[in-house]
This record gives C-alpha cells, structure tokens and sequence, in this order.
C-alpha cells in the first residue's frame, strides 16, 4: 500500500504542468455553462410543478450533455494523454526498473484518472450552482423552487456518475496502455462514443455498453424507481470494469497475451475470474420478474393541497366501484377479497381525478401522491411496477403503414400494404418485450401476452380499415389474407373477457362479429343484432353493456332509447347490468334537451348570492372548471373570447367553480375577463350528482327558459362549439 | 570464491521459435567489476541488458543478482540497482530538477540528492531548465544521474556515452571509474566501441551473433590477443626495414617514415629499442599498437 501512495505521488509530480485537472475541470463545466446561457435566452415561463429544489434540478438539466458527451470525452483525452506521457518518453521502461511494483504503477495511473473524473463531476456541480446562482439573478426563480443545497441528491448523483463512468473509463485505460499509439485508443473512445448514436437510435443498445451505463444516469435523472442508491447498471459498470482491469492488469504485467493468459495458473486464474465475475454480471444482467404476493392489497400515501377522504378503485369497462377506500392521516390500506383479473383499473382520487393502473389477483400496489395546484406526481410501485411504468411507454409509435390507410396512399397496392403491415407487427411484437425499468425489473408474463394482443389488436384493426377502404374503392378486386395476417388474427380470440376494457377490442369484435351483416342499417343495430346472438355469459353481458350504452347515449329521441331498453335491456345474464343500463338511460334523458337543467347556488366574487334561475331570460354557456385543472386552464382563453365576440347577444357566459379553496378560486376569478360571470359554486357534489358531471371542463347551454340545450357541449377548442352556439341563437353560419 | 553480482547461466532468448537472440550466454559479473560488455549492434546485448533489468521476462531460471534469481527479487532489486537501459527515458516536459524528483520519490530518496547528483554530471545550471530544450548530451548526463540517484551498489549502462562528445566521453568515463573507486559500485557498461571502453574496463565480455565469444579480465584479453606489435618513426625507413628483416620478418614499411613490427609481447619492446638505437637508428616516435582492435574485429565476424 506504501507503495502505492509513493507511486500515486510520483505520478502527481509527473503530470505537472500538463494540465491534466484543469482540463478534466473545465470539461465539466462546460455542461452547466450552455444550460444557463440557454437558460437565459430562452426564459421559458414557469412550468407548474410540484415544490423543488432549483439547484438539483439545475444539475439535472445539465446531466445530458455531461453524461453522454462531455464527462466521456473527458475521459479519452485524459487517459489517451496520461499514458502517452510515458509512451512518449520511455517511461514505460524507465518504471520498470524503479523499486515499484507493477500492480501500483498500475493502479496509480488508473487513480490519476478517476480523480480526473472525480474533478470532472466537482466540476459539473459546482459549476452548477455557481452559474445557477448566476442564472437565477438573471431570470425568474419559481416561488416553489427551493434554493437550498440538498446535499443528498448531489452526492447520489456524483457517486452514480462516478461509478457509471468506471468501466468505460477503464476499457480506455487497458487499450490505452497497451497500444502505444495515442490515435488507437482515441479513435476507438469516439467509435464507442459515436456508436452510442446510432445504436440507440435502433433500440440495439446493449445493457453493458459503456456509454449506455452513463446514457442511463441522463434517461433515469431521479435514479432507481425503489429508492436504492444504486441500480443494477452501477454494478455491471463495477463488475465489467474489474474484468476489464484484471485483464489489462494481467496483460500489461507480462507484456504479451499469451504470456499473460496461456500458462497453466495464469489461464486457471483468469478462467476464474471469468466464471465469478461473468457469472455475476450475468446475474445481474438478468431482467427481474417481481414475484407475486399472498393478498391482494393496496396501500399508499397522499400528500395533497387538497382535502382527500376517498379513494375508488372501479372496473374501467362499467365504472363500476370495486373497492371504496378511506384515507386517514394521508395514508391508505385495503385489502381486495374478490378476484380481480389482470387489468388497467381505475384509481379515482376523491373528486380531484384518477389514475390507471395495472393489477390482478395478488398484486401488492403502492402508491405515493403528490399534489400541489395543477401539479401531481404519482409513483406506482409494487409486485406490478414494471407494468405501470411500461403503460407510459407504450403509446404506439409512428408508423408508416397507418399512415398509409389513413391518407389513402398506395391503396391500389395490397400486396404491399399486407407486407408493411405483417413487418410493423412483427417489429412491435419483438419490441414489446424489451421494456426494463431501471432497476431491471420487467413486466410479468402474464401482462406481456396481453400486451402482444393489443398490439396485434391495432394491426389487426389496421387491416379492418384498409380492407373496407379496398371493398369500397376497387369493389371488383380481391384483397387476399395473407397466412401472417391468419396468425395475426390467431393472436387475438374473439371472446377475450379479459380485453374488453379495451376499446380497440370492441369496436375490433363488433366489426368482426358483424362482417357478414350487409344490410344498410347503423353499425350500432348491426353490433347490437349481432351481439344478442352470442353465447350467454359474461362476455356477451360485457359486449352488450358496452354497445347499449352507445346506442343510448347516440340515439336521438326517448322513443328510441324506450325500445332499446325494450329489446335487450333483459338480455343479460347478470341482473346488474340491466340496472346500470337502465339507470344510465334515466341519467340520459334527465340531461336530455328541452328538459329543466337542474338549479343550483353560487356566490360570485363580491360574494352574492346567485341561483341559476336568476339567469333565466338568457341564453347561459356554463363552463365548469377549477383552478387545479389544467385541461379547464387550457379552455377558458377560448370560452372568454366567445364571451367577447357574443357580448351584444341574447347570452350569459358564465364560469363556475367548483374549487374547494375560495381563495385559490377568488385570487384567479379576479384576474378573469369580466365578460364572463364567474361563480363558485355551494354545493357540489349534488352539482356533480344533478349534472353526472364525470370530469372537467365541462360546458353547457341552457336556453332562456332554463332547459338544456345541450349538457355536454363540445370543448370551445373545437369548432362545433361555436356552430353550436350559433345554431342555438339562430345566428346565420360563418362563412 | 569470487563473489559476483550478476550472474547468467546459459541463458537463452528467443522472439520466436526459428529466431535465437541469444545462445547459451553466461555471464560472471564480480563484485567491484567495471564490466565491459561488448559486441557490435544488433548482436544481442540490448537483449541482455533488458533482461537483466527484467523488461524482458526471461524465458526460464538463468538469471541471478545478487546471488538470488532475478525473477523472485523484482521490483524489490532496484532498490540496490540503477539503470540506464537503450534511450534515455526521460519526461521532456518536465525539468531535469523534476525529472529527478519523480525518481525520488519513487525511491524514496531524500531531496539533497537531487543536488548532489546534479552537480554529479554537471547539470546545476540547467536543473531548472525543461528537458525538451537539453541537448543530447544534456540529456544522456541526466539520464546516467537518474541511474546514480539512489547510490546503487549496481549500475547497469546501456550505450552511456553514446552521443556524447570526447570532452563529454571522458568525463563520464572519469565518473564511472571515481564511483567504482570510492563507492565500490559495481559497473556493467555496453558499448559497440572497444576503445569507448577499453580505459575504463577491469573485465570484459564480448557477443556476436547471440554468442558470448569472450569473457575475462582486461589483462586476459591482452594476453589472448597475441602478440604486441609496435609503430615507429625513423629516418631512412626503407633502409631500416632491410636491416630489421632478418631478425623481424614481421617488418613492414608503413610509410616513408614509419616501420612496424610484431613483437611476441610487451616485454620486448624495451631490448628492441635499445637494440634499434645502439645501432644507431634516428628515432623520433616509437607507438604500441594495440592488437587488441583487430582481434576485436575479427572475434565479432565470427559465425
């Protein structure tokens, strides 16, 4: 060990004046310095966003361009220039035959590198926080922004950056000292480092690759999804490089390969090390399946601005309540007893909205909350972690061949329609099991055999929509169904209970189901006709529900929801469907047009009160929203600009509130165009009840007799809004 | 029984199975030695020299210094073993006062003797100066000072004087034969040169073609290499040559002016004199011509 540090010394006084620090410093803060230049000219507007640390997210900012092209090029040039201070000069030799053990002149000159490293991420840090202190004076900090230094999420992030960087930082190192050559050893850092680009670019990016590692601390800022300090790639990065060095170590020692590798101990030596730290790197490589638990339970914490006493838990196909949960002292538990089937359930937050989430049988959930204002962050761990996170990685790609159906393009050319279509599939069926979350935890079986079934499911719904395009633009041509598109239908059976909270699944077995059905009656007759044949049991009560429930809410009159009611509302098996339904269309017809729209209280900012009959004698368009709702945020600009246009006309535009904070509510109403009235609601959940209001914004226009004209306008957004308005006050149409 | 500080036997080197660098070379190197090791380029002492040092690794068990094989002693030996090995390695972007720093701590030398052996090979001057900017000579004096640095008990030189001027060659050469003297450090020098060395050497060894041809002392070598021949100027030296020719056949006219002669050993040379000026010979110049560069020559042509 005395060795050592006398060696690591020596190399100290042989490095001066090269510079070494200095430049691995200044790599490091390049990073920093674009991020507050760009910072600053681009001066976005705050994002709304839960309360954070300025700094830490300053760094965060700063990981991609470090991680992935500074911090490694830092590394190239350092190692490329530390070793060819001795190649250069014979030093090499001139070590050999010093009094000093091989292993330390070594290592020493390994450590000469990592402190380089270690400089580099200081470097990045304070960097940082120097031009984020800058920055800062320059622009406007977020009031939610805390300005403190957090010393733990700096450390992990500089021990995550260190150790992603060891392996890369050797391979360089063991190429370096064994070709003398400087030109080797930075042509193959920036091969790997160019690679890297394209490589990703084609999703081939191998788990141990040396930027990767790095890559991995820039895609996952925040770092493991269950709180540890390390994931799995910190240890392949550990293990790869003690491989590395021990082999760079060893051929160094002896000189030649064959030397160092092909003598009986030598070769025992490095089979061992082989099968130890192989066998562990491919331990740890092993994507990890969480194992189910006893019970089925969920559990989690809320931390919100706002008061939440309830948590649903429903069925997304009938909204229907599964589990009610109360939340005390901001913490949750339940235990399901029924059997629950591996699906996307919904998790409806008191009144404050809902998330999905994936679960089935045996599942243990937890969920952490955060809300502040618009801003929500919601973590879902548990036996289902790698399915929640892969939901939000899932939304299909771009892909050529829809976009060929859609536009019509190459239509007249089914054979290679059919191939680019069979290509996607095989693509996003191969695709669909690469998904690992950062601790290496991937989706279970189970989940990835529904997956493929919905994957397959949009292709298959893709050739649905190119073969009516074919049937109805070349009546006379036959379009072939190829074998793969036969496997492909294979894939997906036509009696999937398990799908059916999928849409796609739907309307993909309503038009298979009714393919045969020519006659020139609605798709929904045809689905329902069709439907009623099927084989009683749960899945048909599913399907019906689910189409009956279309054709009520689509059909124009009572006169013909009565006789839907009539003809299949007793075709269920389960009892309780017909109740849904024909408590559905009740809901309906309450909201129907021309009837009452049901009364409530409000008090405006002067805090008067006011009934919605007071509004009588006027057109009113109500806006339902809320200050934590983005969505309503989003809206209102295009409502107030309808109150502006049709402010000579027979109409009330009115904004009501259904925030629970008044002073949220008031501080924000104030700021509004005066154009629109805004009130805030008394009572809401008999507003929500009397209104079925399921979400916001929602709009509504109510004649000046008080009846619905329309419960569930469009969003003003869409142009059907204000044609709809129009028509209302019989206005001409714009031209 | 001699004590010897390097020792070699049979060793053998070979890059590859067909090419032998070395063939059954051994090497006897006593303790207080100035050992001349020489041979001309290409003949395998770099070889040697490198696997001395042990930056070859020999190929089996046939060297041992200080009495111990090389193999179990590395890197440990250097603490008593300075070396110099081909070029001099030295850092060019550093100062020579730097340069030797380095090694000091790598040695764990104290820093004085940075100074000392500066003023050792004449270099105070130009310690601060950047090695990038010394002159060949400069450098091959810091390089033999790097080598001196820890008081070895053992210095080996490869080429030391190579590149340097006469002055520089006499200097080095004056240093070696002091450290030999007053520190009793043992000297194993390579050269190309005969005459680089000759002066300076109490033993000697010779390679050609990765065979030693020779090994023994300086007296040895003379003893071996025969006769004593003589060069000397004198009027009439034709005429003289006529007269010499009976006793000496050996005689020949080398120019109008000088005659040499074989004689079978130096003992001769002052009978003969006195010989050549009793007979009334004017003589102006009389030089021993060492037979010791010719036999060279021909050991080294040996196949």
């Amino acid at each position: 060990m005395q060795n050592f540090t006398t060696a690591l010394k020596a190399e100290h006084i042989k490095k001066k004046g090269t510079g070494l620090y200095v430049v691995a410093g200044i790599l490091g803060a390049i990073s920093p310095l674009i991020w507050t230049i760009v910072t600053i000219i681009q001066d976005t507007p705050n994002q709304n966003k839960l309360p954070y640390n300025y700094f830490t997210e300053f760094i965060e900012n700063c990981l991609d361009p470090f991680s992935t092209f500074f911090f490694p090029l830092m590394i190239i040039i350092t190692v490329s220039r530390i070793t060819q201070l001795d190649h250069k000069n014979g030093g090499w030799q001139l070590m050999e035959t010093q009094p000093v053990k091989k292993i330390s002149i070594y290592f020493s000159k390994f450590s000469v590198i990592l402190i380089a490293n270690l400089i580099s991420i200081f470097s990045l840090i304070s960097g940082c926080f120097l031009f984020g202190y800058i920055a800062s004076l320059i622009i406007e900090v977020p009031e939610n922004a805390s300005l403190s230094f957090e010393i733990g999420s700096v450390l992990l992030v500089a021990a995550r950056l260190f150790i992603a960087g060891l392996f890369f930082t050797a391979l360089q190192y063991i190429i370096s000292v064994l070709l003398p050559s400087f030109i080797w050893s930075i042509l193959i850092g920036f091969f790997l480092l160019l690679a890297y680009l394209f490589l990703t670019a084609f999703k081939v990016v191998p788990d141990w690759y040396p930027i990767e590692l790095l890559g991995k601390i820039a895609t996952y800022k925040k770092g493991s999804d269950l709180g540890y300090w390390f994931t799995y790639s910190a240890a392949v990065s550990c293990i790869c490089a003690i491989i590395a060095l021990y082999i760079g170590f060893e051929w160094y020692k002896h000189k030649k390969i064959k030397l160092a590798f092909c003598t009986g101990k030598r070769a025992a030596m490095l089979v061992a090390v082989l099968i130890v730290f192989g066998g562990l790197l491919y331990y740890t490589l092993t994507p990890r399946v969480m194992e189910p638990h006893n019970r089925t339970v969920i559990a989690g914490i809320i931390d919100s601005d706002m008061p939440i006493d309830k948590i649903y838990i429903r069925d997304i196909f009938i909204s229907d309540t599964i589990a009610e949960i109360t939340v005390k002292d901001n913490k949750f538990h339940y235990a399901f007893t029924k059997n629950m089937p591996l699906d996307t359930y919904e998790l409806a937050l008191g009144s404050i909205g809902s998330i999905t989430l994936t679960m089935a049988t045996n599942d243990s959930t937890f969920l952490d909350f955060k809300k502040r204002k618009q801003s929500t962050d919601i973590a879902l761990t548990g036996t289902r972690l790698a399915e929640n996170l892969y939901k939000k990685d899932n939304q299909l790609g771009w892909s050529s061949v829809n976009y060929y159906i859609r536009e019509n393009v190459y239509l007249d050319k089914p054979d290679f329609i059919t191939k680019e279509l069979v290509s996607g599939w095989e693509e996003a069926m191969a695709e669909s099991d690469k998904f690992k979350t950062v601790d290496n935890y991937v989706p279970r079986d189970d989940f990835k055999q529904k997956n493929k079934k919905l994957l397959t499911l949009n292709y298959l719904n893709m050739w649905n929509d190119f073969l009516k395009k074919r049937a109805a633009l070349y009546p006379n041509e036959e379009t072939k169904e190829t074998p793969e598109i036969t496997e492909m239908k294979k894939v997906v059976a036509l009696n999937d209970e398990g799908l059916l909270s999928n849409a796609d699944y739907f309307n993909y077995v309503s038009s298979q189901i009714t393919a045969e059905d020519t006659e020139d009656v609605s798709q929904n007759t045809k689905s329902l006709r069709a439907i009623a044949k099927l084989e009683p049991g749960s899945f048909k009560d599913k399907m019906l529900f689910k189409q009956l429930k279309k054709s009520m809410e689509e059909a124009s009159d009572k006169k013909e929801r009565d006789s839907l009611a009539v003809l299949y509302a007793d075709n269920f098996s389960n009892k309780r469907y017909t109740d849904i339904i024909l408590y559905r269309k009740q809901i309906i017809e309450k909201l129907a047009k021309g009837k009452q729209a049901p009364l409530f209280d409000a008090i405006t900012i002067n805090n008067k009160p006011v009934n919605l009959a007071d509004l009588r004698g006027k057109y009113v368009a109500i806006d339902v929203w809320a200050t934590w709702c983005a969505p309503c945020k989003y809206q209102s600009p295009y409502f107030e600009k309808f109150a502006v246009k049709y402010k000579n006309e027979n109409i009330q535009f009115v904004a009501v509130s259904t925030d629970d904070k008044m002073d949220d509510w008031y501080v924000e109403a104030k700021s509004k165009s005066k154009s629109v009235l805004q009130l805030h609601i008394n009572n809401k959940n008999e507003f929500s009840k009397n209104y079925n209001v399921t979400g916001i914004p929602r709009f509504i226009l109510i004649d000046p007799e008080g009846n619905l004209v329309n419960a569930e306008m469009p969003f003003p957004d869409d142009q059907t809004f204000e044609q709809l308005l129009r028509q209302a006050l019989g206005l001409e149409e714009q031209k | 029984m001699t004590d010897y500080i390097i020792q070699t036997k049979s060793l053998n080197f070979r890059f590859s199975k067909h090419k032998k660098v070395l063939d059954d070379i051994s090497l006897n190197i006593p303790k207080g030695a100035i050992y001349g090791f020489l041979g001309p380029n290409g003949a395998g002492k770099s070889t040697t020299m490198r696997l001395l040092t042990g930056i070859l690794p020999e190929q089996q068990d046939a060297i041992s210094l200080f009495g111990k094989p090389l193999k179990t002693q590395l890197p440990q030996v250097f603490d008593n073993v300075g070396a110099l090995v081909e070029s001099p390695a030295l850092y060019l972007h550093l100062s020579g006062y730097n340069n030797l720093k380095y090694l000091a701590e790598l040695r764990n030398v104290p820093q004085s003797r940075i100074t000392e052996v500066l003023e050792l090979v004449d270099l105070t001057r130009d310690a601060k100066r950047k090695v990038k900017q010394y002159s060949l000579g400069m450098k091959q004096r810091l390089a033999i000072a790097m080598a001196l640095l820890d008081e070895p008990e053992l210095l080996l030189l490869d080429e030391p004087v190579n590149g340097l001027d006469p002055n520089g060659m006499r200097d080095i050469r004056q240093l070696l034969v002091k450290l030999n003297k007053e520190k009793g450090v043992t000297i194993f020098v390579s050269s190309h040169l005969l005459a680089e060395i000759e002066k300076m050497c109490t033993h000697v060894g010779i390679i050609s073609n990765g065979k030693l041809r020779f090994e023994g002392t300086i007296q040895q070598l003379s003893e071996q290499s025969g006769a004593c021949k003589i060069q000397f100027t004198l009027k009439d030296a034709a005429l003289w040559q006529e007269k010499l020719l009976a006793a000496y056949p050996s005689v020949t006219l080398e120019s109008n002016s000088q005659l040499s002669v074989e004689l079978s050993d130096r003992e001769q040379i002052p009978a003969f004199t006195k010989e050549l000026i009793n007979h009334g010979a004017e003589l102006y110049e009389l030089k021993v011509l060492n037979g010791l560069e010719e036999w060279f020559m021909t050991l080294i042509r040996q196949k």
